[in-house]
């Protein structure tokens, strides 16, 4: 596979998936004569139109390059790719029943500690003053409303 | 000790047998933390203002003790916002602001959450329903321009905005309907960014028409660019005595378009009864009725139970008129 | 015109006392800082600001509150330059050649410039707000939805000829963004469409939440590959915010091309600040002589789209002077707080009230000039946090990210998407598939697809209705000469002989 056939075959599969999708979208009888369907099969022809042309350009191309993900050569990248994301949908989870101080105090030294590896104590630093700061200039000087949870009865301010 | 208890049951056990809780305890409950009314939209909209105007009215009224904070949901036509107010369950610290959305969203099927899943404090306000033209188009009643509509519905573009199955929306429907034309027929040309967008969309030419809540058309009216063909209030509303409403011109429809505040479900009489109470001293105090005036919205105070009423009615009624142009299946 | 100077008077009158001015200071300082933060864009700042209106004059409130909105303009691309997370979406395009500057070392030039392009946009936009209201506002309402459907294609085709990449790859990213817009409920029939059934997916997917996983967090995932790599930064030149002499004349076409330009497309309501500033990045890219310069770090690619941005900011108060309407979702927010104070704004404010009007308006030429104070200096600690080592830069990034996230809708679930966003920028990337293409979809989106379907509704189902305009049929005619222009330069580049790397796009 080179880069060209990857973006290819992944634009017509995504475009069939979302042609197929399209086909589900319930039709009222109110509403415009054009309908929610009408764009988004056009959207699906253009994608799929346009990674099939890629798909011909790749075959005609003289000087094929292959093209890898490195999911195994750079392992350690997409290892550390997959923890910061779950370590940012675990933030979102936890953040209304923790509190906002508590749930980034614990993402920011879960970052901290994949990213500026072994330095515990500064990374405990900046995840404190992180979470502090930010806290004190929204909710209390900004007054946007976020989580208090666990520390909300505690919290003299 | 034991005195006390004997007392305390037997009050329970009277409570039971008149299904209402102890009506000694009733008086004590008060907000424990800060109040929180929640506005399920972003700042500037409606809801925000209604939110916005309580804490104020509130606060400076002195009626709470407790700092009060509005909070923006925005989402979901507001069941973002009142999901989260959903889930406060028994805690009498917060409060939301509605409207006919919430009947709305449940009827078009893009939520299950309903006005009874909540305690419906009180209807607060209205505003009132026009439908407007450019000041120099042919139609001058509500009849005339829907009798050119019954000739050729697909020279007639009717503007409604941010979607359809609201109020406004509803209010075209029930007319055309009223005036012997075909709902079905209507060419409804939404516009998300609503007043925004309708009216340079009118003056433009564009579309022969709006839908939309007087206040949007008011000051455009008073500069003589829109001519309004009716409204849905009872009466001539004092700031444009000139404009008929529907039932001057022989269709039975007066239509508010009205917002008011809920609490969280599963409140303990006690906790109900402070609120009734509050919102009940709020509607009369002067700084409630003053805000009302600046905001041009009318007073339509309506205490719970007979907001409850007001409800069924009006879901029966929107149920009605979005089934027949098939919103609804 | 004499009357308009007479009102111009009247309007400085009003904007040079001192209290207004101190207003205008506060507002302009505070707004800078707010537009910096992802997330926090000009609306939050009038909103924040909002309680502390109440007890103001009407004139001082929304000077007060239009300050904070120019402010959020100027602090907006701040953030783009320093760690490539634009503040709104109007801010995204500083990204491509603000953030490779500041990587190149030149981030006190790019701020200086996009400082001093805001300030020239702003003053240009400001000349003719007060000259070419009445004529500029009568086209306006000549703009039906087959004018800006054509428009928004317009945009999106310059778009994708000018990104980097084959234009069948921009024409994917497109495709996806589209696909992403078009998630939710469809307002004009009430369908709900590809939500797969998630509740949460149902309002759609806010294109804020997006770009910060495709800018910020992505940006964090390729330091991941590259973590030990240091910057090409010279120390010495880090700290001096201000703009060589040969910079500054490459930015003075751009500057002078984007203001008119963005005052026109600000006029029109809507997305006026996100087609401007993509637009003129284009308009920029197709008139220089060395256009692969462009996307690294040059120069000419902030200017205009910075100076465009702001000119565009002072197009949207057209329809506000002209017809009382909001031109922009904050001058939304601004007529609301207006409305607590018992001010209805109309076409009639003018003739009202015209020591607010056009007391906001004197108070623009005011505060642009105090917010090039406020930023050029404001540069000097901000240059320096380049200074801080990637490894906590980074964590930081990250953390105001996810914050900002949160502060746009207050949900949990937007968590989720970032994430994903972030990953899937981070392929993008892989594959050499244009981001921009995909953004600007997403923002148009909508728009897109609502005027494409009022058009059709309006012209009872005659897809004639596109070519039968003058003015929509123009801008068509554009988008086809930029696709021929474009693959026409593709022609050229397949028979050069090239790079493997080249090649494989």
């Amino acid at each position: 596979m080179t880069k060209n056939s990857t973006t290819g075959w992944f634009a017509v599969v995504l475009g069939a998936f979302y042609l197929f999708g399209t086909t589900l979208v319930p039709i009222f009888d109110a509403g415009d004569q054009t309908g929610p369907r009408a764009f988004p099969y056009l959207v699906s022809a253009v994608v799929i139109l346009s990674g099939l042309g890629l798909l011909v350009k790749d075959w005609r191309s003289a000087k094929r390059v292959p093209f890898s993900w490195g999911f195994s050569t750079d392992r350690a990248i997409w290892l550390k790719i997959l923890a910061t994301m779950v370590a940012g949908i675990v933030y979102g989870l936890v953040l209304d029943s923790l509190g906002y101080l508590i749930a980034t105090f614990l993402f920011m030294v879960a970052v901290s500690e994949l990213i500026n590896v072994g330095r515990h104590a500064q990374n405990l630093v900046i995840a404190v003053a992180f979470s502090l700061v930010t806290f004190i200039s929204f909710a209390l000087i900004l007054k946007l409303s976020l989580p208090r949870g666990l520390l909300g009865g505690i919290l003299p301010f | 000790m034991i005195g006390k208890w004997r007392v305390l049951s037997g009050l329970i056990a009277t409570a039971m047998v008149a299904a209402t809780a102890a009506p000694a305890l009733a008086e004590d409950w008060k907000p424990q933390r800060p109040i929180e009314i929640i506005a399920p939209a972003g700042p500037g909209g409606g809801w925000d203002l209604i939110a916005r105007t309580m804490q104020k009215a509130l606060t400076e009224e002195k009626l709470v003790d407790k700092p009060i904070i509005v909070t923006n949901k925005p989402g979901g036509g507001g069941a973002t916002g009142w999901n989260y107010l959903k889930g406060k369950s028994g805690q009498g610290e917060f409060l939301a602001a509605n409207s006919p959305l919430i009947l709305q969203n449940n009827l078009l099927g893009k939520s299950d959450l309903t006005y009874k899943n909540f305690f419906m404090l009180a209807n607060l306000m209205a505003e009132w329903e026009v439908v407007a033209v450019k000041a120099d188009s042919p139609w001058k009643t509500g009849k005339e321009f829907f009798e050119a509509m019954k000739k050729d519905p697909s020279s007639m573009h009717i503007g409604v905005g941010p979607a359809l199955g609201n109020d406004d929306h509803i209010q075209f429907l029930t007319l055309t309907k009223a005036f012997g034309a075909d709902p079905k027929a209507v060419k409804f040309v939404v516009y998300p960014n609503t007043a925004a967008e309708q009216i340079p969309a009118l003056l433009g030419g564009h579309i022969q028409a709006i839908t939309i809540s007087l206040a949007e058309t008011l000051e455009q009216v008073k500069a003589g660019k829109l001519r309004i063909l009716g409204v849905s209030s009872p009466e001539r509303v004092s700031e444009l005595p000139n404009v008929p409403t529907w039932k001057e011109q022989g269709v039975d429809f007066v239509f508010p378009h009205w917002r008011g505040v809920m609490a969280a479900p599963g409140l303990s009489p006690a906790q109900q009864k402070f609120w009734t109470e509050t919102i009940d001293k709020m509607v009369k105090s002067k700084t409630w009725k003053d805000s009302l005036e600046t905001l041009g919205w009318d007073d339509y105070y309506t205490p719970s139970t007979d907001y409850v009423t007001f409800l069924d009615k009006q879901d029966t009624l929107m149920r009605e008129s979005l089934t027949d142009v098939g919103l609804i299946k | 015109m004499e009357a308009i100077l007479h009102n111009l008077g009247l309007g400085l009158e009003v904007a040079l006392t001192p209290n207004n001015i101190m207003w205008v200071f506060i507002g302009g300082l505070l707004g800078t800082i707010i537009g910096m933060l992802p997330g926090l864009g000009p609306a939050t700042g009038v909103a924040v600001l909002i309680p502390i209106t109440y007890g103001m004059n009407p004139a001082t409130a929304l000077i007060t509150m239009s300050a904070v909105y120019y402010g959020a303009m100027f602090g907006g691309s701040r953030a783009s330059i320093m760690i490539n997370t634009p503040g709104d979406a109007s801010a995204i395009v500083s990204c491509f050649d603000g953030y490779p500057m500041a990587k190149k070392g030149k981030a006190g030039s790019a701020l200086a410039i996009s400082a001093i392009a805001s300030f020239v946009g702003g003053m240009i936009g400001m000349v003719c707000l007060v000259f070419f209201t009445e004529p500029v506002a009568a086209m306006a309402l000549k703009f039906g939805p087959a004018e800006k459907f054509s428009l928004m294609l317009f945009a999106l085709t310059a778009t994708i000829t000018l990104s980097e990449g084959s234009i069948l790859k921009g024409f994917i990213a497109m495709g996806i963004g589209f696909m992403l817009a078009t998630i939710g409920i469809d307002g004009q029939s009430g369908a709900i469409r590809f939500t797969m059934g998630i509740d949460d997916l149902q309002d759609g997917i806010d294109f804020l939440v997006v770009m910060i996983g495709l800018y910020a967090v992505t940006e964090v995932f390729k330091n991941f590959s590259a973590m030990d790599v240091k910057y090409d930064i010279d120390a010495k030149s880090i700290g001096r915010v201000w703009v060589s002499w040969p910079d500054f004349k490459k930015s003075i076409g751009p500057m002078l091309r984007g203001s008119p330009l963005g005052f026109l497309i600000g006029v029109l309501p809507g997305a006026g600040g996100t087609i401007a500033t993509f637009l003129s990045y284009a308009v920029e890219k197709s008139v220089t002589k060395k256009p692969a310069e462009f996307g690294k770090g040059a120069i000419q690619g902030l200017a205009g789209p910075e100076a465009a941005n702001n000119a565009c900011s002072c197009g949207a108060l057209v329809p506000l002077l002209t017809l009382g309407i909001p031109g922009s979702g904050t001058a939304a927010v601004m007529l609301g707080a207006l409305m607590m104070l018992g001010v209805r704004p109309g076409p009639i404010l003018f003739e009202q009230h015209p020591e607010i009007a056009w007391g906001v308006i004197a108070s623009m030429l005011v505060g642009n000039i105090m917010l090039l104070m406020i930023n050029l200096p404001l540069a000097v600690p901000l240059v320096r946090l380049l200074k801080i080592p990637q490894r906590i830069m980074l964590p930081l990034i990250l953390g105001m990210g996810y914050m900002g996230t949160y502060f746009l809708n207050y949900a949990s679930f937007d968590f989720i998407l970032v994430s994903l966003a972030a990953l899937a920028g981070y392929m993008l990337v892989k594959l050499s598939i244009p981001i921009p293409p995909m953004v600007l979809a997403l923002i148009l989106g909508g728009m897109t697809e609502q005027s494409f379907r009022n058009s059709l509704t309006i012209a009872n189902g005659s897809l004639s209705i596109f070519w039968e305009q003058p003015i929509s049929l123009a801008f068509l005619v554009l988008a086809a000469i930029s696709l021929v222009y474009a693959l026409n330069k593709q022609k050229k580049l397949m028979k050069m002989p090239s790079t493997p790397e080249e090649e494989a796009d």
